[in-house]
């Protein structure tokens, strides 16, 4: 039923709805239909009626030469003339008859009317005549009109009706198939919903959501022996490392060690630190992913944000970094507290570790938006590499996990964060969304 | 002093014993629940390092126990959970404070002698060592009778320091003191050495002798040999 249009470029500017298409589809083949159904039966119609104009002329021809035959042979037909039949000597040997359309002067209504003209040539007493019979094709043509008027209330009639019956058989046929379409947009994973896409009465749907519950079913619960696995083994990670690390730190405390000895355990112990924060930034992620954080009141944004103002003071005066904070209004986000300190304390640490020595940071807080601002003369951070996991964009110390524990704390809070860099500043804007 | 370590992975609990012991406590220890209710109902402690996950039972309800029987020794969660819940949770229930683990036993120790000198002399007690004198109740230092004056890091780090005196202290147990989780925030030590660097000249210029060794740029010991 599709036509060739089917070219990708097309497809994609003609993104529409099945409803829209379908309908649209429909005009495309009813329209040229009803116009060439309305033209045949236009001249259908015409050819009818001139049929029976020209039949009548004929009956007034047959009964006017049966009367011209009864006339006595001396008898001057010229005196017959009347204004249905005009009777005329003419020179011309018999001719064959033909018809003919022909206008009228009416002096009653200063005008001209239709006539359809019948000429007949016959010989009477050695003599030819031309009769021409007339009949006024006006009471026709008014039919005629009528019944084009007619025609084009119904045809347009019919196709309004049969448009809508068109779409409202779609819409119930496809009902099943956009509920499955409306459950399968808003499905998120995150949240722990199990969703079921139910029976219904069209064979084809219901293979479809039967496959679509299998799927989902399986994808739920790999996602939770997942999340429960990524949970359990940063817990039981927890434990030998606290065992690594407190043996180093004892070992460290022997007298005989050697200086090489003393450096070889230390940065084994600096890396068991590095393992454990890490495991630590997972976990949190994972928790902040299973919303295990549940709000409870609106933070203060500007309060937060004071506070890791004093804690960053040295990192700051480190590198020289100056720092300005304007507060149009305080933003008082619904979010729970740790993840409100972890939010501005990730974006705040990530915006001093980027900049540069005597570089400036500039943070502005709205009434329902959160902005910080670092000049670097670091490149632009491409969006595919944004909030992704161990992304680091320079070998500082960072574990990479920053950005990313950000990204999920604002996924799961409905807050927008975008990245714009221009020239030298890169941008971080947190908005309600 | 006696401490009692109710932590049931034996490696961890040696090595906590190990580096208690050789700062002077008495160390006492319990592998599971069990034990660790047997104990405390029989023996007094000055304080108590509880692990929360354990065999046979949850190391809150010792807490509870604890409470019941109103021991006067102080208490210390490990957790290798570090939800915020079992946090406010064990603090709620009266522990005086919570490690999560892994943790640096320096900063276990700093923490264990922080705990008894509230319980037993509440605040009152200085903390000796040769010529320096501090008064944690008003968080001041003297030394040779001069008081001196020190930013709250530095003080910080002088009662660190001498907590855990004799030992090497690592670069990230101090950094982790205070700054608490967030030190890896910060980009480098730097930060840490220029409030030590301050320290040291501070007491040097007090008239104390140069206690604080560097170790090979690994750490730090506060040693007076």
């Amino acid at each position: 039923m599709v036509p060739a249009i089917s070219l990708p470029i097309i497809n994609e500017l003609l993104q529409m709805k099945l409803l829209t298409r379908t309908t649209i589809y429909y005009l495309l083949f009813s329209l040229p239909l009803l116009l060439l159904s309305g033209l045949f039966l236009y001249y259908s119609i015409e050819k009818a009626l001139q049929h029976e104009v020209d039949e009548e002329l004929e009956n007034s021809k047959v009964i006017w030469i049966q009367h011209l035959n009864n006339l006595p042979a001396d008898k001057d037909i010229l005196e017959l003339n009347n204004p249905y039949v005009q009777i005329e000597k003419t020179n011309v040997a018999s001719a064959n008859n033909f018809y003919s359309d022909t206008l009228v002067y009416e002096p009653l209504e200063k005008g001209t009317d239709a006539y359809r003209n019948l000429t007949v040539f016959i010989e009477h007493n050695n003599q030819q005549y031309k009769l021409s019979f007339q009949r006024s094709v006006l009471e026709h043509q008014a039919v005629f009109k009528k019944l084009i008027v007619l025609m084009v209330y119904v045809f347009g009639g019919l196709l309004l009706l049969f448009l809508m019956i068109n779409f409202y058989i779609n819409k119930n046929l496809w009902k099943p198939f956009n509920n499955s379409l409306q459950k399968i947009t808003t499905l998120n994973m995150q949240q722990l919903q199990q969703v079921h896409f139910d029976k219904v009465a069209i064979s084809e749907f219901n293979a479809l959501n039967n496959s679509l519950n299998a799927m989902t079913k399986k994808m739920h619960g790999d996602y939770l022996s997942m999340k429960t696995f990524t949970q359990n083994a940063s817990h039981e990670i927890q434990t030998p490392l606290a065992i690594i690390q407190s043996k180093l730190e004892l070992l460290l405390q022997d007298n005989l060690l050697t200086e090489q000895q003393i450096v070889a355990i230390s940065s084994a112990f600096e890396a068991t630190q590095r393992l454990s924060k890490l495991n630590q930034a997972l976990l949190l992620i994972t928790k902040i992913e299973n919303n295990q954080f549940d709000a409870s009141e609106a933070i203060s944004i500007k309060a937060v944000v004071e506070k890791y103002q004093s804690f960053f003071a040295e990192l700051l005066d480190q590198k020289k970094i100056a720092l300005s904070i304007i507060v149009n209004a305080d933003w008082p986000l619904f979010i729970h507290a740790l993840l409100a300190d972890m939010l501005i304390s990730n974006l705040f640490s990530n915006a001093i570790r980027y900049s540069n020595q005597h570089g400036s940071i500039t943070m502005a807080i709205n009434q329902d938006s959160f902005e910080i601002i670092n000049t670097s003369t670091m490149p632009p951070i491409t969006s595919t590499r944004l909030f992704h996991r161990f992304i680091k964009h320079d070998s500082a110390t960072g574990n990479g996990l920053g950005l990313a524990i950000v990204k999920e704390i604002c996924d799961t809070n409905n807050i927008e964060i975008r990245y714009t860099h221009d020239n030298t500043a890169h941008r971080f804007k947190l908005s309600a969304s | 002093m006696k401490l009692l370590i109710i932590e049931d992975e034996q490696a961890l609990r040696d090595a906590i014993q190990q580096y208690m012991e050789t700062q002077g406590y008495l160390c006492e220890i319990a592998g599971n629940f069990k034990e660790a209710m047997d104990k405390i109902d029989f023996y007094e402690y000055d304080c108590i390092l509880i692990d929360i996950g354990l065999p046979m039972g949850s190391g809150l309800d010792i807490v509870k126990e604890l409470k019941s029987i109103k021991s006067k020794a102080g208490i210390i969660i490990i957790s290798a959970r570090d939800a915020v819940d079992d946090k406010i949770m064990g603090l709620h229930l009266g522990s005086d404070d919570y490690l999560t683990k892994p943790f640096h036993l320096s900063e276990l120790n700093a923490r264990v002698a922080a705990i008894i000198r509230r319980r037993h002399f509440g605040g009152e007690e200085k903390i000796l060592f040769n010529e320096i004198e501090i008064y944690p109740a008003a968080k001041s230092v003297k030394v040779n009778d001069k008081y001196l004056d020190l930013t709250q890091k530095e003080y910080d780090l002088l009662v660190y320091f001498i907590s855990n005196r004799g030992r090497l202290i690592t670069k990230s147990a101090l950094a982790q003191h205070i700054w608490g989780d967030q030190y890896d925030q910060a980009e480098s030590y730097d930060f840490l050495y220029t409030h030590i660097k301050n320290l040291r000249k501070k007491m040097m210029e007090s008239g104390t002798a140069d206690y604080i060794k560097n170790i090979y740029g690994t750490g730090y010991k506060f040693t007076d040999n």
